[in-house]
C-alpha cells in the first residue's frame, strides 16, 4: 500500500466533490435539513387528536365527564359534525380516532355512588397511536374516579375529614424521570436522528462514487493503472468519512444547541463510536457496490436498507426486546442496533466509555469485518 | 389528432414502457431487491417490534418486607414486566440504568404497608429511565395501574373493618379499538412497510432512470427521434406503476392476506385502482426531482430528501395533527398523506368511494401538477 497513492486518489475524490456544487451542497444540506424536519414532526405528542362523544346522558356530570378529556390539549372535539347514530363513521373518515359514549344512566349512577360503564373506541388501524391514545384516555379516566371519589367521601365525612385525601389517591406513586425529566420527544428523536441519518448517507454517496466510475468505465483507468484494491477503495472510504463525521459532528451541535438536549457523555468517547459507526456504515455502501453495476441499483439498495435498518432493526421506535425472535437476530445485520444503544447510553445518560465498551467492540469488529468483504468481493474489473 | 396518430402516439409509448422493462429486467441487482421489498422485506416487517411494554426489566428495591410489598412485587409481572429484586445499592443501581438494562427501579420504603393501614398516605419512589421517553411514560403508567387497584382493595378491606360502606362511584371504561381489536402489530406494520416501499421505489425508479439517460447522454439519441418529452416521462411513469402495481399484487395478496393474515375489508378493485394511482403520481414526482439533477449522486441525495420526510411524516410513523401547523401544510404536499388514510381504509376500515374520492382527487391533482411541472422542465432543459 502506497500513502501518496491513496493522497492522490483522496484528492481527486475531493476535487470531484467540490466541483460538483449541488452535490457538495446537497450532502451537507440534506442531513441537518433531515434532522429538522424529524425532530419537529416525528414527535410522539398527543396533541389535537380528533375526539366525538356521544351523550346520551345529557346531564351535568356527563358533561363534566366529558369536558375532563376536552379539557386537555391531546383532544380536539368534532362537534356536531357526526349525530349520535353516524358517530362510528368518524373514525371510518380518519375524522376522529376516538368516540367516546355515555349511556342514559351515568350521572344517576355516580350520584348514588354506584359503579357506571363508559365505552371508548379508538381507531386501532394505527397500532402504536392507539396505545399512546389509550394511555391518555385511562389516565384521565383514573383521575376522574379519584374526584368522584373525594366528592362521595366529602359528602359521607365532611368536607374537612383527612380521609379524604387518602381515598382519592390512597399511594401516592413518585415517578422521577431520568435524564429527560419533562419527558421530551424531542430529546429522545433528536439524538436518536445521528443514527438515522448516519446511516443513510455515507452508504450512499460511497456507493455513488464507487459505481459511477464503474458505469461510466472510468474504472479502467485504475484498472490498468499500479492503484491496488485496497488504495482505490481507501481513496473513496477516506472522502466519505470525513464528510460523514463533518455532518454527525453538525448534526451533534444542531441537537445540543437547537434542540437543547443536553450531552450528558465524554465527547471523545462519543466521538469514537459515530468514527466507528460511519466506518461501519460506509462499508456498507462499498459492499453494494462490489454487488450491483448500476448507480440506479446502488441508489435503491443503499437507501432501502438503510430504512429498513434504521427503522425496523435498530429500536428507534419502539424497543427491539418486542419484535419476533427472528427479527431480533436479523438485527445483527446492521449496526444501527448497537449504535443507538451507545447513542441513548453515551449521549443521553451520560454513560461513560467503561458502560459500553461491548458495543464499541462490536462496532469496531462490523465494521472492520464489513470493510474486509468489501476489498474481498470487490474487483477493478467487472467479470462479465 | 386523428385516430391514427393518436394509436402511433401510444405504440410509441408502448414501446418505450417496453424499453423500460428490459432495462430493469437486466439489472439483476435491481430486480432482485424490487422483489425483495415486495416479499421477504414484508414478512421482516410482520414480526416488527411495538411500542409497549414487553417484559420490560424493573428493579425492585423492597424496604419494608411485609406481605403488602411482596402482593406488590407478585403483580408486577409478566407481560409488561420482569421483576429484578435488587439489593440497596445506589452504585449498582445507577450503572444498571446507564447500560440501559433496566427501564425502571420500584423503591418500596420501609413502613409502607403500616402506614397505608394507619390512613397516611404513603410514597413510592420509582426511577424511570426516560431517554427514550415513550416507554418512559408507559412504564410510570403501567406500575401506577398495577400500584393502586391493590392499594384500593387495601382500602376497602380497612373499611370492611370499621364497619363503614365500601361503595364508591367509578366510571369504568371499556375501552374497544377498532379495525384491529387485539392490536397486533402485524397487521400495522406491513401495511406501512408495503408504503413505504412503494413511496420509494415510486419516486427512486422513474427518477434515477431518467437521470442515467441524461448522464449516458442516450436521452439525446431519444430526443431526436419522433418522440416528444411527454412520451419519454409517461413511458417512464407508467413502466414503474406497473412494476409497483405487480409488486403490491403480491405483497398485499400473497404475503400479507396469505401469510401474515391482514384482512381485506374493502374492495379489492378500489385498493388496487389506488395504488396506481399513487404510484404514478409519486413517479411524477420522481421524475420531476430528476429535472433538478444532472448526475447520479445529485438525484440520490434529491430524492433522499424529499422521500424520507414523505416517509416519516405522512401519518404511518407519526400523529399527522399533533405536529406543528407548518409542518402540517407542507406535509400537505406528500401524496402519501392521502394514500395513508386511502390504504388503511380501504384495507382495514372497508372505506368505500364516498370516503375515497375526495382524498384520491387531491392525490390525483398533485400528481398532475408534478408531472406537468416535470415535463415542462425537462422539455427546457433540452430544446
Amino acid at each position: 500500500m502506497n500513502l501518496r497513492r491513496i493522497a492522490t486518489l483522496v484528492a481527486k475524490e475531493l476535487r470531484e466533490v467540490l466541483r460538483d456544487r449541488l452535490y457538495l451542497m446537497l450532502a451537507f444540506l440534506l442531513p441537518v435539513t433531515l434532522m429538522f424536519v424529524f425532530a419537529y414532526g416525528m414527535t410522539s405528542d398527543v396533541k389535537d387528536v380528533g375526539f366525538v362523544v356521544v351523550d346520551e346522558d345529557q346531564s351535568l356530570a356527563s358533561r363534566d365527564y366529558a369536558r375532563r378529556f376536552l379539557s386537555t390539549r391531546h383532544f380536539r372535539l368534532l362537534a356536531n359534525e357526526y349525530p349520535n347514530a353516524m358517530a362510528d363513521q368518524a373514525l371510518v373518515a380518519n375524522r376522529a380516532r376516538v368516540v367516546l359514549w355515555i349511556g342514559p344512566e351515568f350521572g344517576a349512577r355516580l350520584a348514588q355512588g354506584r359503579p357506571v360503564d363508559v365505552s371508548v373506541q379508538i381507531d386501532g388501524a394505527f397500532t402504536a397511536s392507539a396505545r399512546t391514545i389509550r394511555g391518555y384516555v385511562e389516565a384521565i379516566n383514573a383521575q376522574a374516579n379519584a374526584a368522584y371519589r373525594q366528592q362521595h367521601a366529602a359528602a359521607a365525612f365532611g368536607s374537612r375529614s383527612p380521609v379524604l385525601a387518602w381515598i382519592a389517591q390512597p399511594v401516592e406513586l413518585r415517578p422521577r424521570f431520568l435524564y429527560n425529566p419533562e419527558l421530551r420527544s424531542v430529546a429522545m428523536v433528536a439524538p436518536s436522528l445521528l443514527m438515522l441519518v448516519l446511516m443513510l448517507v455515507p452508504p450512499l454517496l460511497i456507493a455513488v462514487s464507487v459505481v459511477r466510475e464503474k458505469e461510466t468505465g472510468a474504472i479502467f483507468n485504475i484498472a490498468s493503472s499500479t492503484v491496488t484494491r485496497a488504495e482505490f477503495l481507501l481513496g473513496k472510504l477516506l472522502p466519505v468519512v470525513a464528510i460523514a463525521l463533518l455532518n454527525g459532528v453538525l448534526l451533534w451541535l444542531v441537537v445540543m444547541f437547537w434542540f437543547n438536549v443536553p450531552f450528558r457523555g465524554n465527547p471523545l468517547a462519543f466521538a469514537l463510536a459515530m468514527l466507528l459507526y460511519v466506518l461501519a456504515t460506509a462499508g456498507l455502501g462499498l459492499l453494494v457496490s462490489a454487488a450491483v453495476r448500476t448507480q440506479q441499483a446502488a441508489i435503491i439498495i443503499t437507501t432501502l436498507s438503510a430504512v429498513i435498518a434504521s427503522m425496523q432493526m435498530a429500536g428507534f421506535f419502539a424497543p427491539l426486546e418486542t419484535a419476533v425472535p427472528m427479527n431480533q437476530h436479523l438485527a445483527w445485520l446492521f449496526p444501527a442496533r448497537d449504535f443507538l444503544s451507545v447513542v441513548r447510553g453515551m449521549y443521553t445518560r451520560g454513560a461513560g466509555i467503561t458502560a459500553f465498551w461491548p458495543e464499541l467492540l462490536r462496532l469496531a469488529a462490523y465494521a472492520g469485518a464489513v470493510l474486509w468483504l468489501a476489498h474481498a468481493l470487490f474487483h477493478k474489473r467487472s467479470k462479465q | 389528432m386523428n385516430r391514427h396518430a393518436i394509436a402511433r402516439w401510444w405504440r410509441q409509448v408502448g414501446a418505450l414502457v417496453a424499453k423500460e422493462w428490459r432495462q430493469l429486467l437486466r439489472d439483476r441487482a435491481l430486480i432482485g431487491f424490487v422483489v425483495f421489498i415486495f416479499t421477504a422485506d414484508i414478512l421482516i416487517a410482520a414480526g416488527a417490534p411495538e411500542l409497549d411494554l414487553k417484559q420490560a426489566r424493573l428493579g425492585l428495591i423492597d424496604r419494608d418486607h411485609s406481605a403488602l410489598s411482596r402482593e406488590l412485587g407478585y403483580r408486577l409481572r409478566p407481560p409488561q414486566f420482569t421483576l429484578l429484586p435488587l439489593p440497596d445499592d445506589e452504585a449498582l443501581v445507577a450503572h444498571r440504568l446507564e447500560r440501559g438494562e433496566l427501564r425502571a427501579v420500584l423503591t418500596i420504603p420501609h413502613g409502607f404497608e403500616q402506614s397505608l393501614r394507619r390512613g397516611t398516605v404513603p410514597a413510592l419512589q420509582l426511577l424511570v429511565d426516560a431517554s427514550d421517553a415513550n416507554l418512559g411514560y408507559l412504564s410510570a403508567s403501567y406500575v401506577e395501574r398495577i400500584v393502586q387497584p391493590l392499594a384500593a382493595q387495601a382500602l376497602q378491606q380497612q373499611f370492611a373493618r370499621t364497619g363503614a360502606s365500601s361503595r364508591w362511584p367509578e366510571v369504568r371504561l371499556q375501552v374497544r379499538a377498532r379495525f384491529n381489536p387485539t392490536l397486533r402489530e402485524a397487521w400495522y406494520a406491513t401495511i406501512s412497510e408495503l408504503l413505504t416501499m412503494i413511496t420509494a421505489a415510486a419516486i427512486l425508479l422513474p427518477a434515477a432512470a431518467l437521470v442515467r439517460e441524461k448522464e449516458r447522454g442516450t436521452i439525446e439519441q431519444l430526443l431526436v427521434s419522433p418522440l416528444s418529452p411527454l412520451q419519454i416521462v409517461l413511458a417512464k411513469v407508467l413502466a414503474m406503476t406497473v412494476v409497483i402495481l405487480l409488486g403490491a399484487l403480491v405483497a398485499v395478496g400473497g404475503v400479507m392476506h396469505l401469510l401474515v393474515g391482514v384482512p381485506f375489508v374493502g374492495s379489492a378493485w378500489l385498493f388496487f385502482a389506488m395504488v396506481a394511482l399513487y404510484a404514478g403520481t409519486s413517479s411524477g414526482l420522481g421524475i420531476l426531482a430528476a429535472t433538478f439533477a444532472r448526475n447520479s449522486g445529485q438525484v440520490g441525495l434529491i430524492v433522499l430528501l424529499l422521500v424520507m420526510p414523505i416517509i416519516m411524516l405522512s401519518g404511518t410513523w407519526n400523529l399527522r395533527e399533533s405536529m406543528p401547523v407548518w409542518l402540517q401544510r407542507l406535509v400537505d404536499l406528500s401524496p402519501l398523506r392521502y394514500f395513508v388514510d386511502i390504504a388503511y381504509g380501504v384495507l382495514l376500515k372497508g372505506s368505500g368511494v364516498a370516503v375515497v374520492l375526495p382524498l384520491a382527487l387531491s392525490m390525483a391533482a398533485l400528481g398532475l401538477a408534478f408531472l406537468g411541472l416535470g415535463v415542462a422542465r425537462f422539455r427546457g432543459q433540452f430544446r
